[in-house]
Parts: C-alpha cells; sequence; structure tokens
C-alpha cells in the first residue's frame, strides 16, 4: 500500500504540473453594438416618389462628410496595423519591450487585447508625428486564438491631418478631445480576413472639414473591396439603406434593392422607377 | 523530437545520408567485435528515457553529461555544452519504487537560459531570460531478460522574461512553451554487449504559463501595446512525433550509443520542439566508473 501511494504521489505532482495555467487577461469591455447590428440586418422603409427628396438630401451630407474626412482610409490604416501586428507576431518579428514578456508569436496566438495608438499626420504639407500638436486615434481590439473579437472600439483626440488641400480634425461631439466609435468586423473573422470584409461602424465624432463643423453622431459600413458606404435613410418611422461611393449608386428598401443614377436622378428597380 | 544525445545537431535533409552511411559503417564493425565483457546487466541499465538510474557512487562522464549516483537510487546530473553559454542547468532522477519487473521513478531538472549569450553563435538570439523546469514521471516494465518498456510523460514549464526571436536558433525558440510530452522506449537486448532501443517521443500540447505585455512601434506614427495571456494549445506543430531507432554497445565501463532519428526533434534538457521535422542523429560516448 505504501508503495501504491508513492506511485499516486508521483502521478499527482505531474499532474499538477500540467494544470500551471496563466491568469486570463482582463479586457476592457467593449461597447453594446447589438442594436445598430441588428438594425442593419434589413431595412423598414419603402422607397418612393414621397421620401425621393430625403434621400438625395441625406445621402449627399453624409457621403460628402465621409468622402471629405477620409474617414474608410483612415479607419482601414488603424486596423490594417493591428491585422499586420499580428501576423507579424506570429511570423516572428522581435520588436518588444516590456515589463515582462513571453515570446509574442505565443502571445498573439493567446488570449488578450492590443491597443493601436496612430499619432495624426498633422496639418503640415508634410506628415510630422507630433502627437500633441497633431493629436492620435486610438483603437482597442481584443482577440482569442482564432481571431479579433467581433468588436472593436477607440477614438479620435484632436486628431489633425489633411486630404489634399483640405485639413480635417476630428474630436469629441461635446468639444472636448476625444471623440468615439466602434466597429464591428463580424463574427469569427479569421485574423487575415480581418479589415478585408464590410465593417460596421458607430461614430460620435466633430469633424471640422476646413471651416465647416459637422457633429457624426451616425452608423454606416464600409466595404473596402468595392470602397462603398451602406448608410440609414431615416423617414418617418423606418429607413432604408443608402449605398454610395462618391455618389450615390443604390438603395435597399422593403420595396427592393434599386440601382441609382445621379445623373438621371433616378433609382429604379426593375419596372419602378424613383426620381429625385 | 528527442531528448538526449545529438546536442545541437539538427540536421538538414541533404546532410543526413553522410551520417547515415558513417554511422552505420560503425555500428556493423561494432556489432562484429562482440566483446567478452557484457555490461547490459540486470543490476546495469540504460538510464536515458527509463525510471532506471545509476548505482550509488556511480559516475558517468559522458559528450554530453555528467552524472552521479548519490545513492542507489537517486543521481544527479548536468548538461554539459551549455555551461560554454554560460547555461546552468542541474537534473536528478528518483528510482522511487521497484521490483522485479516494474521501476517507477521521478525527475526534474532547472535550465537557466540567457538567450542574449548565444548572440555570438545566433545573432537574432535575443536578450530574454528563459527559466526551463521539465518534470517527469517515469516508469520501465522489464518484459523479460531481453525486452525494456518504458513509458515516460514529460511536464516542461517555460518561463520567459524579454524578448525572444522566435525564429532564433534554428526555429527552436518557436517551441519556447510550455509543453506536456509523451515519450516511449522499447529496448530489445540482443546480447550482453548489444541492445537496440526504439524511441518515440509525441508532442501532446503545448501553451504559454504567464501572461505578459509588450509594446511595439512599426512605425513613427503607430504604437501598438499588447496585453495578453498566451494560452495556445498545439497550434503550430500538430501531431508533432519524432520516432529514433539507436544501438547502444555497453562494455565495462565504455558504453556508445548511435541511431538515427527523424521528426520534430526535441532540444534536449529544455524540451523545445522544432516545428518542422528533420533527420537528426544519435551519438553518445559516455563512461561509467
Amino acid at each position: 500500500m505504501r508503495d501504491l501511494a508513492w506511485a499516486r504521489g508521483g502521478l499527482g505532482l505531474v499532474v499538477l504540473g500540467c494544470q500551471a495555467q496563466s491568469e486570463p487577461v482582463k479586457k476592457p469591455p467593449a461597447p453594446d453594438m447589438s442594436q445598430v447590428i441588428a438594425d442593419y440586418q434589413a431595412p423598414t422603409a419603402a422607397l418612393d416618389a414621397n421620401v425621393a427628396q430625403t434621400l438625395w438630401d441625406a445621402a449627399h451630407s453624409t457621403v460628402d462628410v465621409l468622402n471629405q474626412i477620409g474617414i474608410d482610409q483612415t479607419m482601414l490604416d488603424a486596423i490594417q496595423s493591428a491585422v499586420d501586428e499580428h501576423l507579424n507576431g506570429m511570423q516572428g518579428t522581435q520588436s518588444t519591450e516590456g515589463d515582462v514578456a513571453t515570446t509574442q508569436q505565443s502571445l498573439l496566438q493567446g488570449d488578450g487585447y492590443l491597443k493601436v495608438t496612430r499619432i495624426c499626420n498633422g496639418w503640415g504639407p508634410e506628415p510630422v508625428p507630433d502627437k500633441e500638436a497633431n493629436g492620435f486615434i486610438e483603437l482597442y481590439a481584443g482577440f482569442t486564438e482564432t481571431g479579433f473579437d467581433p468588436v472593436i472600439w477607440g477614438g479620435f483626440s484632436n486628431c489633425k491631418y489633411r486630404v489634399g488641400d483640405t485639413l480635417i480634425e476630428l474630436k469629441g461631439t461635446d468639444g472636448g478631445g476625444y471623440g468615439s466609435f466602434s466597429g464591428y468586423l463580424g463574427e469569427s473573422v479569421p485574423f487575415a480576413q480581418t479589415g478585408l470584409g464590410p465593417t460596421l461602424y458607430r461614430f460620435d465624432v466633430l469633424a471640422t472639414v476646413g471651416d465647416q463643423s459637422y457633429t457624426l453622431a451616425a452608423d454606416f459600413e464600409i466595404d473596402p473591396s468595392t470602397v462603398q458606404f451602406r448608410f440609414r435613410v431615416h423617414v418617418g418611422q423606418g429607413y432604408f439603406f443608402a449605398l454610395a461611393g462618391r455618389e450615390l449608386v443604390g438603395v435597399r428598401a422593403t420595396n427592393g434593392d434599386f440601382g441609382c443614377s445621379e445623373m438621371s436622378r433616378t433609382c429604379t428597380n426593375g419596372t419602378d422607377t424613383v426620381s429625385f | 523530437m528527442h531528448e538526449r544525445h545529438g546536442h545541437g545537431f539538427v540536421l538538414s535533409r541533404a546532410k543526413a545520408p553522410r551520417l547515415l552511411t558513417a554511422g552505420a559503417t560503425l555500428a556493423a564493425v561494432l556489432l562484429g567485435a562482440q566483446s567478452a565483457q557484457a555490461f547490459h546487466t540486470k543490476e546495469q541499465r540504460i538510464t536515458d528515457d527509463t525510471a532506471y538510474t545509476l548505482r550509488k557512487r556511480d559516475f558517468r562522464v559522458g559528450m554530453w553529461k555528467l552524472q552521479y549516483g548519490l545513492w542507489e537510487p537517486f543521481l544527479l546530473g548536468t548538461h554539459i555544452w551549455p555551461w560554454l553559454f554560460q547555461t546552468a542547468n542541474l537534473h536528478l532522477k528518483w528510482r522511487y519504487w521497484q521490483n522485479d519487473t516494474v521501476a517507477l521513478g521521478l525527475g526534474g531538472g532547472l535550465f537557466h537560459v540567457d538567450t542574449s549569450n548565444f548572440q555570438k553563435v545566433d545573432a537574432d538570439a535575443g536578450n530574454a531570460k528563459i527559466l526551463v523546469a521539465p518534470a517527469e514521471l517515469s516508469a520501465s516494465f522489464r518484459i523479460d531478460d531481453r525486452f525494456t518498456w518504458s513509458l515516460v510523460p514529460v511536464w516542461t514549464t517555460v518561463i520567459v522574461d524579454g524578448a525572444i526571436n522566435v525564429e532564433a536558433f534554428e526555429g527552436a525558440a518557436r517551441g519556447a512553451v510550455s509543453n506536456f510530452q509523451l515519450t516511449s522506449t522499447f529496448e530489445w537486448r540482443v546480447s550482453r554487449v548489444t541492445a537496440f532501443t526504439a524511441h518515440w517521443r509525441h508532442l501532446v500540447f503545448q501553451r504559454t504559463t504567464l501572461s505578459g505585455d509588450f509594446v511595439s512601434h512599426p512605425d513613427a506614427y503607430t504604437t501598438i501595446e499588447v496585453k495578453a495571456a498566451g494560452l495556445t494549445d498545439d497550434l503550430d506543430f500538430k501531431a508533432a512525433s519524432s520516432l529514433l531507432l539507436s544501438a547502444v554497445f555497453s562494455w565495462e565501463t565504455f558504453n556508445f550509443r548511435i541511431g538515427v532519428g527523424y521528426g520534430h526533434y526535441n532540444v534536449p534538457g529544455v524540451n523545445f520542439v522544432l516545428g518542422e521535422p528533420v533527420v537528426f542523429p544519435d551519438l553518445d560516448l559516455y563512461w561509467i566508473f
């Protein structure tokens, strides 16, 4: 019996060693985007002549602001940094410092989150990495072994940059320095596919474009493969979706999918044409 | 992957045939030179990857290890070459129970690796301090006078402090994470001088054991801070196994081992597993006094 006890003790030691595990990382909670995700599943209003002018006005005001501030490229750059960091880490890039680190490769295959801070380019003719003067963008992204978590988030802190000759600043809608955003990447998107498909954003930002200021408290989807926005146009108690690149190209409503032409100022679904 | 011998020998497939030829020739010579004295005895057994230990006050000195039998069922040892790189290491094994057919042992070890000490041989070695602590439970079953089967599960705890390039050390650093391996060794005693062994090793899973933070600066504008706990199971090395076939010759005090293996090589002592399968040799010369 004594021998058996020794054997059990030995086995116990090995099992104890096998059970040594790391402390889970406490990820900061992501914003709740469940309502806006649900809203983007389907339109709730029809497109007809009564709402044509609303569509025209909304499409132009939203698309103009989004294109002027170059939001698609700004967001993609931040997300791409996170993706690149992960992929580089898996390939063994060594660029680490910190208090206690395990191998970057192993960490990025584990469970945790990363915070990307990008200094904005500034208003000068050449970009300058001056955080104090130019502000910055923050992006938080949680991850597991299989991919990034569905929702990323962050904000713009007095972020100054220029698109062509236009000077842009993104900051908080209350006049403070921090305007927030959150983005829905999709469920179970592998690391390598992150940022390649449509991403649904919710913004609460004050955008200054030249000498004009706009409150961008809106949700929209960016599809990088088509370089198009999809956003809601509210009419009465419901909404339908407008699709736009540089200009309006389509509408998805409860009465069907319309192709739109700004030149002819019409949206057409088969034989059904709406003019605006 | 394989513990024990061939330290530092991780061959490309191109180099392997020459070594195989040389090894086979040498083995043939030795097999033909049967010695009158044989020391594969009931008392003196192969101690690598088994539950057996050296006898009391036996001293083993060889190409790779020094070991000493502190008392009958307890040995203390160290791997020699790591000391050239200021890598302190110690291992011990206690055969805590044995009867005519079964022996049970407990083993453990400790390696303290400062990868910056290896930058002379690998510029990408990084500056990490790695603490490696393998722990094993071993069981050997003597089926009869000719055949012995040993089963050794090994848990290796790896704690890394600092930055390490995962491609360093021919890719071995990629395996520098805690892992659990299962080994099985079958010994066939052909004569009193000659024995053959088949050693199989399988990486059951691997995972890191510490959370960590690091910061990177991909460019002047971007800072990326990561807070994570690696909980990775065996993502990279699916079905990582190795098989090593060896011949072990034993004379009065001199022992010689030669063999060849294929699979995910295991860095001896620290149990880092290579990501790609390779052909690797098994070679050891050692004396037991």
